[in-house]
């Protein structure tokens, strides 16, 4: 079976031909036919592998390897693993209420009509930072976490639709859903990726080998990363800027 | 003869647009065999970047082309 990278790649292959074929043969493009053969080999099997390659992209790029593949992402990593129920992002990892594999993704993309394609805007300039600019000490969302990242997927839900705690105050549930008290910073779930308390964090260690972190997440970079934590955590931020909550101060989604 | 000259000016910018297609496509090639965000970017800049570049090269090609010879066909005429 033909994967749709494969085909992609086959269909590369086929342009490159028919282009080839026109630079070496120009005299091609005398003839009707051979204008077609052109319209063909530069237009429209161009343009339309540039769509299949943007959507193939924007689908890699909702891995959980590749959102890690910025050094700074790697803390937000471990903190998947953190063995402790308080941690929401740890939790909803650990128990596959999330896909493993875009982790990062399900619950920092906005899900709006372009919520993805705003998601990797934002992500380019991130890499800005990664690569050119200066990566902040303590990075923030760009805007308070939404309701609607959360209530995607509990809405409705069991569970969630009949928590006793949901139900305890009249109009919670309601002003829960219109986004008006938020899930985490209202005190209720306020756990997620608390980076600062790693260094003194245990870790779930997975007893299926296919559960452990891999790739840039292995157990040995984590001890590393870890002691790096712990000596920013000891000896202060590695950086002497001071507001971490200032304006100018990039921001992560 | 001035016909002949037209014909090689079109072949000439339908062979630099194919070169540049060529490019472009190689380009995403090679961004899509590595995942990570600079072939990400290598991508936009590269690979969407020279195909479109070479897309409008040879539309205006097709166009003046075409406008040129039919002006010079009614001149004739």
């Amino acid at each position: 079976m033909i994967t749709p990278l494969e085909a992609l790649i086959g269909l590369i292959i086929i342009t490159v031909v028919i282009d080839l074929y026109i630079v070496f043969r120009p005299a091609v493009g005398r003839g009707a036919g051979g204008r077609l053969l052109a319209f063909i080999g530069i237009f429209l099997l161009p343009v339309l592998i540039c769509s299949m390659a943007l959507g193939t992209h924007m689908e890699e790029s909702k891995r959980t390897d590749f959102c890690l593949s910025c050094h700074m992402m790697k803390t937000h990593g471990m903190s998947l693993y953190v063995d402790d129920k308080e941690y929401i992002p740890a939790v909803h990892f650990q128990n596959h209420r999330i896909p493993k594999d875009q982790a990062c993704f399900t619950c920092h993309t906005t899900y709006t009509l372009y919520g993805d394609y705003a998601a990797k805007l934002r992500g380019l300039k991130h890499l800005y930072y990664q690569y050119i600019g200066t990566i902040p000490d303590t990075i923030h969302l760009y805007e308070p976490f939404s309701n609607r990242e959360c209530l995607h997927c509990h809405e409705g839900a069991r569970s969630f639709e009949e928590k006793s705690i949901h139900l305890s105050t009249p109009g919670l549930m309601d002003s829960i859903k219109r986004d008006q008290m938020s899930c985490l910073s209202s005190g209720c779930h306020d756990v997620a990726h608390d980076i600062k308390s790693l260094p003194t964090a245990s870790f779930w260690k997975p007893a299926d080998p296919r559960y452990r972190p891999d790739g840039r997440l292995d157990t040995s970079l984590m001890t590393v990363e870890l002691s790096k934590v712990r000596l920013d955590h000891q000896f202060g931020p590695r950086k002497s800027s001071a507001a971490t909550s200032d304006q100018s101060t990039p921001r992560a989604n | 003869m001035k016909m002949n000259t037209q014909l090689n000016i079109l072949e000439r910018r339908i062979r630099i647009a194919a070169l540049m297609v060529v490019i472009g496509l190689a380009g995403t090639l090679a961004s899509l065999l590595i995942f990570h965000p600079l072939s990400f970017v290598g991508f936009i800049l590269v690979g969407i970047m020279l195909i479109l570049i070479a897309n409008f090269y040879f539309l205006l090609a097709l166009i003046r082309g075409t406008g040129r010879h039919r002006t010079e066909q009614a001149m004739a005429a």
